[in-house]
């Protein structure tokens, strides 16, 4: 009895959300509690956001909302109601060639595990779309929100210079293209 | 060695097999699984460090429509689940008997207590906090000194909390320091960290009643360790367990040897309940609960004679190792790395203790760091002392009538020859110029360098036979000047294995499972190499990846050596079916041993193949070769050969395959030398590293981006050690440090740019390559820690900072207490 009771009440504290994510509309239907983050690992399978703190410091879930980075393990998913979110899984174009960025990593062995990858290829792009030609300490202090425990980060900086020469040299990609 | 240095030079690929999907978000880690109908597991721990456990009452959350299933310690002593096992290397330790949900008492604060499994994600920590638990707290051990005064008895059976006493001696050490011209003393330690791998650890198991087998899928360095500890654990044969993993979020030691208790715990939570079960730790648990490292602090004595020779070190070392578990045995490893000069007069006693915290495990280096690091400060405070130059200190204490020490002060010479050093030392002048204490127009900025040596070379294995008591002489080995080796029972050395055989009993479980027929040696790792008619390698391989870029390094040993294109080779690992036996990935072993094994198979196959087809041809195998894919007659360098292909189809197979357990003389590692260059702010306390160069030999680099991507990586984990992290607990045993605020790792802002240049010497290892995954880390820490003491002496001489992390606090407290040198 209890427990017909506490789901039907459960049932009714469903809220319904929708967002575009990668450029596709979602509609689900979530507790208020649902993190972005969980949103999109649980409810649409986007599992290339990781969760890898539970206080917004090791940036392993950074995605895009609305053009700007956002930890989505502390935004609620019925706060990106409405919103555009970019994740790792819209990078990489539709016909399946990688972003600048990410080749710009994996020429310069940007990542070991892979598993903060991820947040700081979405912190790279955020920086890049701002300062097209970031110095080694802007680009240090662009992906400081992002723990890399593998790299010691020589080769995530090395990969962010690479990227931005590619980007803004002979064949820079177009707003569209960056997303 | 078998690989010319020619071959090394061959063009190497960019990039990664692996890189593809890790920069998509496709790889598969395993909290990326999902299975239909999968329930949550939650953990109830201990708030206590040490505590009776008087009841506890599951009524509120059985009553929560999410709750499923639950399980407490007692359920598991009545299922006959065994206990917690333990390594027994190093012997002597004393046996511990814990249960992977506490039994009677906890011992550290975060201690399973009780696992309870929910229907929902959401809901595991609703239901966590339903689970009553009625502690009586007792007192907490909480540091060495209370540990040895034994303000409470961690295992109440042992008398005491001594883990291991050993002892390492050659010599009259006592008489050297005595007589000689030049003594420095010290008391270092590193404090207690957190390996911090980005992915917490998380495991997934389906029971399949079917098959009555254990489909398992956890974040591990070795499946077969799991596997191992699962079958001891769940007392059935190892073949019951399938355990499998793709890609692990890093692992640095915390996923390695250690035994977990989560595992188990959703085997027989998916055995009761019938439905997959998921278990996910939050960072939290990950710092109360994944083995943390180091905790060594040492008295060191070192004696010079007038020429710079070291002739004599002695050393009490003592080591936390918390609720001592599976795996103590990294300060046996700091007396072995410490022991990397040849000195003839040689005390070191070695006292590991149990406190009420997490037992500790392996973190990136295993003791090592530790070792090196108190050689390694000592040596730059005898430099000091004899005002020469440090790194002028090392090449005398390194004799070039040995090859592998000739290879060490090339390194040096290298580094030297390079410049870096002399322009590094004129900055260092240029800075400093500029430092006044007083004025209003004064920098506070200090620079500071310090250099650092590393070479344990080699490990196990026949090359520490026959060696005289030097480098290379573990504590444990068998050479008789130690005092394990003459079977002396003192206090020191006591063989606690007696004690272990009389009171073994009660389920107990050991580590090996004796039944098990597939026990590799430490010095040797699985292959199996096969080739098909459509030219495809396929590589199964032990070792078990986690960031090292396995699968790349492998695949290119396998094209290699059998000519065949990058893209035609595959690597399964992380599969305890596909590839039914392994060690796995730890100890910077997996180039040596795995890719030894895989150039040992791929020769085997060859061998096989080329047999096979001359008794075919009616021709001699030794003129047979494998070019290009195709098989040639060099004795007949212009007829028409087959492919491979065409020769298994004439064959009459499918495909043609070798297994290696190849076994090396011993373990190899890098050896290296470090500089680093950092700027303390005398204000603040706090410190910069601006560069950070070093030269290493890694003998002959299969990929040399992923060979630096370690030497880097390694050398900024041991920035973060040496500068700010620190696992800090109460007077009560609570843990003060539980997320990523508390415990800071070092972020873009906080790492230098790490130059790495190489010499390179042959290797014992099959495939001429050299361990190199812990060096960074080994010899980093002494490195910064020099660097720091340079700077610190700068501002007031005498002051200095020898426990590591070096914080703001302890710098500007050194800076303004009288601590003498």
């Amino acid at each position: 009895m209890a427990e017909k009771k506490d789901l039907a009440r459960r049932a009714q504290g469903q809220l319904k959300v929708t967002m575009k994510v990668n450029g596709k509309e979602y509609t689900r239907e979530v507790e208020p509690r649902t993190l972005l983050v969980n949103f999109l690992r649980e409810e649409l399978n986007l599992t290339g956001t990781h969760v890898g703190c539970d206080t917004g410091h090791c940036g392993a879930c950074t995605v895009m909302m609305n053009g700007r980075t956002v930890k989505s393990c502390m935004v609620l998913a019925v706060q990106a109601s409405n919103a555009e979110i970019l994740t790792v899984e819209g990078l990489a174009r539709r016909d399946g060639s990688l972003h600048p960025i990410q080749k710009a990593f994996t020429q310069n062995h940007g990542l070991q595990c892979g598993f903060c990858t991820p947040g700081v290829l979405i912190s790279a792009l955020f920086l890049l779309q701002r300062n097209p030609r970031p110095t080694e300490e802007e680009i240090r202090r662009g992906i400081e929100g992002n723990l890399c425990r593998c790299t010691g980060y020589v080769n995530i900086v090395k990969s962010v210079r690479a990227a931005a020469e590619a980007m803004s040299g002979g064949n820079a990609m177009t707003e569209k293209e960056m997303r | 060695m078998s690989v010319t240095l020619q071959q090394q030079r061959k063009e190497e690929p960019r990039g990664r097999l692996e890189d593809l999907r890790l920069l998509t978000g496709k790889g598969r880690y395993v909290d990326d699984l999902n299975l239909v109908g999968q329930a949550y597991m939650g953990i109830v721990r201990t708030p206590f460090a040490h505590a009776k456990i008087k009841g506890i009452d599951l009524s509120k959350a059985q009553a929560s429509p999410d709750f499923v299933a639950a399980l407490t310690g007692d359920d598991l002593v009545k299922m006959g689940v065994g206990m917690i096992p333990q390594n027994d290397w190093p012997p002597p330790q004393r046996p511990t008997t814990t249960y992977h949900l506490a039994v009677g008492k906890v011992r550290f604060a975060g201690e399973p207590v009780a696992a309870v499994l929910s229907r929902t994600k959401n809901a595991v920590e609703d239901l966590v906090e339903l689970v009553d638990v009625d502690y009586e707290p007792l007192p907490a051990v909480t540091s060495i000194e209370e540990s040895k005064k034994g303000k409470a008895l961690i295992f109440e059976d042992w008398g005491d909390n001594v883990v291991q006493r050993d002892e390492t001696k050659w010599g009259d050490a006592e008489k050297a320091i005595a007589s000689a011209p030049y003594v420095v003393k010290a008391r270092e330690g590193i404090a207690r960290q957190h390996a911090a791998p980005m992915e917490p650890h998380s495991t997934l198991v389906q029971y399949k009643e079917k098959d009555d087998v254990y489909e398992v899928c956890a974040t591990v360095q070795s499946v077969h360790g799991l596997r191992r500890q699962l079958a001891s654990t769940l007392q059935l044969p190892p073949a019951k367990f399938h355990v499998k993993v793709m890609d692990v979020g890093g692992g640095f030691g915390s996923k390695g040897a250690h035994a977990y208790p989560e595992p188990p715990l959703a085997c027989i939570f998916s055995r009761m309940t019938g439905l997959p079960v998921k278990w996910t730790a939050t960072r939290t648990e990950e710092f109360l609960e994944a083995a943390a490292g180091r905790d060594e602090y040492c008295d060191i004595t070192l004696a010079c004679n007038g020429d710079g020779r070291i002739v004599a070190l002695k050393a009490d070392l003592e080591c936390d190792v918390g609720v001592t578990g599976t795996q103590s045995f990294m300060s046996s490893l700091s007396v072995w790395t410490m022991l990397h000069y040849e000195i003839p007069n040689v005390e070191v006693h070695l006292a590991v203790y149990a406190t009420n915290k997490m037992p500790v495990g392996p973190v990136r280096g295993a003791g090592a760091p530790e070792g090196c690091y108190f050689i390694e400060r000592a040596m730059n405070k005898m430099a000091d002392k004899m005002k020469i130059d440090p790194l002028d200190l090392r090449k005398r204490n390194l004799a070039p009538r040995k090859p592998e020490e000739a290879n060490d002060i090339k390194l040096i010479d290298s580094l030297v020859s390079r410049s870096r050093y002399e322009e590094l030392l004129r900055w260092k002048r240029d800075v400093n110029s500029r430092f006044k204490l007083q004025g209003p127009t004064h920098s506070s900025l200090v620079a500071g360098l310090g250099v650092s040596f590393g070479g344990r070379r080699s490990f196990g294995g026949d090359e520490d036979e026959g060696e005289e008591g030097g480098s290379g002489a573990g504590p444990w080995s068998s050479d008789g000047d130690s005092a394990q080796g003459q079977g002396k029972e003192s206090e020191e050395g006591k063989d606690w294995s007696k004690d272990q055989d009389e009171s073994d009993e009660g389920g107990s479980s050991s580590w090996k499972d004796e039944s098990e027929e597939d026990e590799l040696e430490w010095e040797s790792e699985y292959a199996r190499v096969s080739l098909g008619q459509n030219g495809r390698v396929t590589v199964y391989t032990g070792s078990s990846p986690h960031g090292q870029g396995i699968e790349t390094t492998f695949a290119q040993l396998a094209s290699e050596e059998l000519d065949v294109q990058l893209d035609m080779v595959k690597v399964v690992w992380g599969d305890s079916v596909l590839v039914p036996k392994g060690i796995g990935t730890f100890a910077s072993r997996s180039a040596v041993t795995g890719g030894s094994s895989v150039v040992d198979a791929c020769r085997k196959l060859k061998g096989q193949l080329i047999a096979r087809v001359s008794e075919l041809a009616g021709t001699k195998a030794e003129t047979f070769a494998i070019t290009d894919g195709r098989l040639v007659d060099t004795s007949r360098p212009s007829g028409t050969y087959p492919t491979v292909s065409e020769a298994l189809k004439r064959l009459g197979v499918s495909e043609i395959s070798a297994e290696s357990t190849y076994k090396g003389s011993s373990l190899t590692y890098s050896s290296g030398v470090h500089v680093c260059a950092l700027t303390l702010d005398a204000e603040l306390g706090t410190a910069k590293i601006v560069k950070y160069v070093l030269v290493e030999d890694c003998g002959r680099m299969i990929n040399r981006q992923i060979v630096e991507g370690q030497l880097e990586g390694g050398v900024v984990h041991a920035v973060g050690g040496s500068l700010f992290e620190k696992l800090a607990y109460d007077e009560h045993g609570n843990l003060l440090t539980s997320t990523f605020v508390d415990y800071g790792i070092p972020t873009a802002m906080d790492s230098p740019d790490v130059e790495v240049f190489h010499e390179v010497t042959p290797s014992s290892a099959l495939n001429g390559a050299k361990g190199v995954g812990e060096s960074g880390t080994i010899v980093g820490y002494a490195a910064v820690m020099n660097a720091l003491n340079d700077a610190l002496s700068f501002i007031r001489p005498g002051a200095h900072v020898d426990i590591a992390p070096a914080t703001p606090d302890s710098i500007l407290a050194a800076l303004h207490h009288s601590n003498k040198p």
